[in-house]
C-alpha cells in the first residue's frame, strides 16, 4: 500500500506526519522543525521523563501521575518511591517522593545526640 | 577579584549563593581541621559515590554529579532559579554525609562506624585523624569563633554560634574533656546552615507543614515499577522483524539497511505475536535479552516501539487547536 488516510478528526496528527521523516540534509540546513533537544542526550532523557519537551520546567511523569491519583474523584492512597534520587521523573508532584538508598536503610549515627544537633543547628 | 565581587552584601541577595558540593565539604573539613596520617598515608576515601553522590572520577555523565539545570520544588523553582547541588539532598545521602563526617570527627578516617574510610583496611584503625586543637585556656566563644572562621568563613549567625557555645560548655562541664567538647562543637558546625551553603541563611521560626497521609479506601494494593534506562539504546536491534511478515521480507529489508550492524536471524530470540494486527507474526529479540523474551512469553512484558519527542505539546491544557 502506497497511501494511507488519517481519520478526519485527527487533523493535527495529520499535520505532524511530514515531520516524522527527517533527512540528514534537512537536519543540517534546519529546514524542517524537529522536537526540542533532539539528539542531545541530556535533553532527550529529560523529555523522556516529563513527556513535555516544550517545557523545560515541566514536572516529571510519575510526579504528575501521583497527583492525578491523589486528586481523582475517589482518591487513591498513593506513594512514590525513588531508588535513583531526585530523578526528573519523580518530581513535579505536590508531595515529595520517598527516597530509598539502593544499599538499604540508612540509619543516623548517634541518633540520640545528632537529632538534637540537627534540630537546633539547621 | 574586584571589590564589588567580594562584597558581603552579595550574600544577602536571595538569588545569590548555593548549596555546597558534598565532596568540597568533606575536603574542607579535612583541610581546615588539619587531617593528618601519622605514617603519611595517602588519603583514600571509600565508596562515596553511592553514599553522598560524589566521588573523584566517578561522575555519571559529562554533566557531572548533578544536572546544571536542576530546580528543587519550592521557592527556588517558583523564582525560576537553579540549585544543582540540591539534587543530591535526599534523606539517605544527607544521613550518609552526616554519618561520615561525624565518624571522621569521632574516630578519624576509617570505614567502621559509618566512616568514609577505605574498605580495604582489615581493622577499624584510622588512617589518620583531625589534628585541630585549641588552647585549654581559650573561652568557649573564642573556640567557636575560630571554628566558625575555619568552616564558615566567619559567617556564623548568632543562633548557631550561641548553640555551639552552649553545647561546648555543656559537654566540657559534664565530661571535663575539652577534646569531647571540641568534637561536639565541630559536629554542630558541620551541620549548620552556614557551613552547608554560601549565602546568608534565612531562618524561619515555623516548622514545615505536616501533610497527613491519605487514608486508604480499602482497595487492593497495586504497584507500578518504572526502570528508566539512561544512555542510548539501539532500539532497532532490540526487537527486529523476523518472519511471517505477510508478503514482504522485512528481515531482509532490516539486514540491508543495518548492514554490518544487523543481527543474524539465527541469533535472534524469536517471539510470536498473536493476531494479525502487527507487521509480522514473529519478531526477534536481541540475543542479550533472553530475560525479556521470557517475560514476554509469560505475558509480563510488552514492546512499545517508535516512541520519541514530539514537536508539539502533548498535554491537553497546552494544546490549542
Amino acid at each position: 500500500v502506497a497511501s494511507f488516510f488519517f481519520f478526519s478528526a485527527l487533523r493535527k496528527f495529520y499535520s505532524l506526519y511530514p515531520f516524522l521523516q527527517l533527512t540528514p540534509e534537512e537536519f543540517r540546513k534546519g529546514t524542517k522543525r524537529i522536537p526540542p533537544g533532539v539528539y542531545a542526550h541530556d535533553a532527550m532523557e529529560r523529555n523522556g521523563q516529563t513527556l513535555e519537551p516544550q517545557d523545560l520546567s515541566a514536572g516529571g511523569l510519575l510526579g504528575r501521575l501521583i497527583d492525578t491519583l491523589d486528586n481523582s474523584a475517589t482518591p487513591f492512597k498513593s506513594l512514590l518511591f525513588s531508588l535513583n534520587g531526585q530523578a526528573k521523573m519523580v518530581l513535579g508532584g505536590t508531595s515529595a517522593p520517598e527516597y530509598l538508598s539502593p544499599a538499604g536503610v540508612v540509619r543516623m549515627r548517634n541518633f540520640d545526640t545528632m537529632t538534637n544537633i540537627v534540630g537546633c543547628a539547621t | 577579584m574586584d571589590r564589588e565581587a567580594r562584597t558581603s552584601i552579595l550574600e544577602a541577595d536571595p538569588t545569590f549563593g548555593m548549596l555546597r558540593d558534598p565532596m568540597i565539604k568533606v575536603a574542607h573539613v579535612m583541610r581546615s581541621l588539619e587531617y593528618q596520617s601519622p605514617i603519611g598515608r595517602e588519603i583514600y576515601l571509600g565508596d562515596l559515590m553511592s553514599r553522598i553522590g560524589v566521588q573523584a572520577m566517578m561522575q555519571r555523565s559529562v554533566f557531572g554529579y548533578y544536572l546544571p539545570d536542576f530546580q528543587p520544588a519550592g521557592p527556588v523553582m517558583a523564582k525560576g532559579l537553579y540549585s544543582p547541588a540540591s539534587q543530591l539532598a535526599t534523606p539517605p545521602m544527607l544521613l550518609n554525609y552526616l554519618n561520615g563526617l561525624t565518624s571522621l570527627i569521632d574516630n578519624g578516617l576509617t570505614e567502621c562506624d559509618s566512616g568514609f574510610g577505605s574498605w580495604l583496611r582489615d581493622s577499624c584503625a584510622a588512617d589518620g585523624t583531625l589534628n585541630y586543637t585549641v588552647q585549654s585556656s581559650a573561652a568557649p566563644v573564642e573556640i567557636v569563633d575560630d571554628l566558625g572562621l575555619l568552616l564558615a568563613a566567619g559567617r556564623l549567625e548568632t543562633p548557631t554560634k550561641d548553640y555551639a557555645v552552649s553545647q561546648y560548655s555543656a559537654v566540657l562541664n559534664s565530661t571535663k574533656s575539652s577534646t569531647l567538647a571540641l568534637k561536639q562543637a565541630m559536629k554542630i558546625l558541620i551541620t549548620s546552615r552556614e557551613f552547608n551553603s554560601n549565602s546568608i541563611p534565612l531562618v524561619k521560626n515555623s516548622k514545615r507543614p505536616y501533610v497527613a497521609p491519605r487514608k486508604s479506601n480499602g482497595r487492593r494494593l497495586k504497584s507500578l515499577v518504572v526502570v528508566f534506562e539512561r544512555g542510548g539504546s539501539d532500539s532497532w536491534n532490540r526487537i527486529v522483524p523476523l518472519s511471517n511478515c505477510s508478503s514482504k521480507d522485512l528481515y531482509a529489508e532490516y539486514a540491508a539497511v543495518r548492514t554490518i550492524s544487523a543481527i543474524a536471524a539465527n541469533q535472534l530470540l524469536p517471539i510470536t505475536v498473536p493476531g494479525n494486527n502487527q507487521p509480522c507474526g514473529t519478531f526477534g529479540v536481541h540475543p542479550a535479552f533472553s530475560n525479556l523474551q521470557s517475560l514476554y512469553n509469560s505475558g509480563d512484558a510488552a514492546f512499545i516501539a517508535n516512541v520519541g519527542s514530539l514537536i508539539e505539546p502533548v498535554r491537553g491544557e497546552f494544546f490549542f487547536f
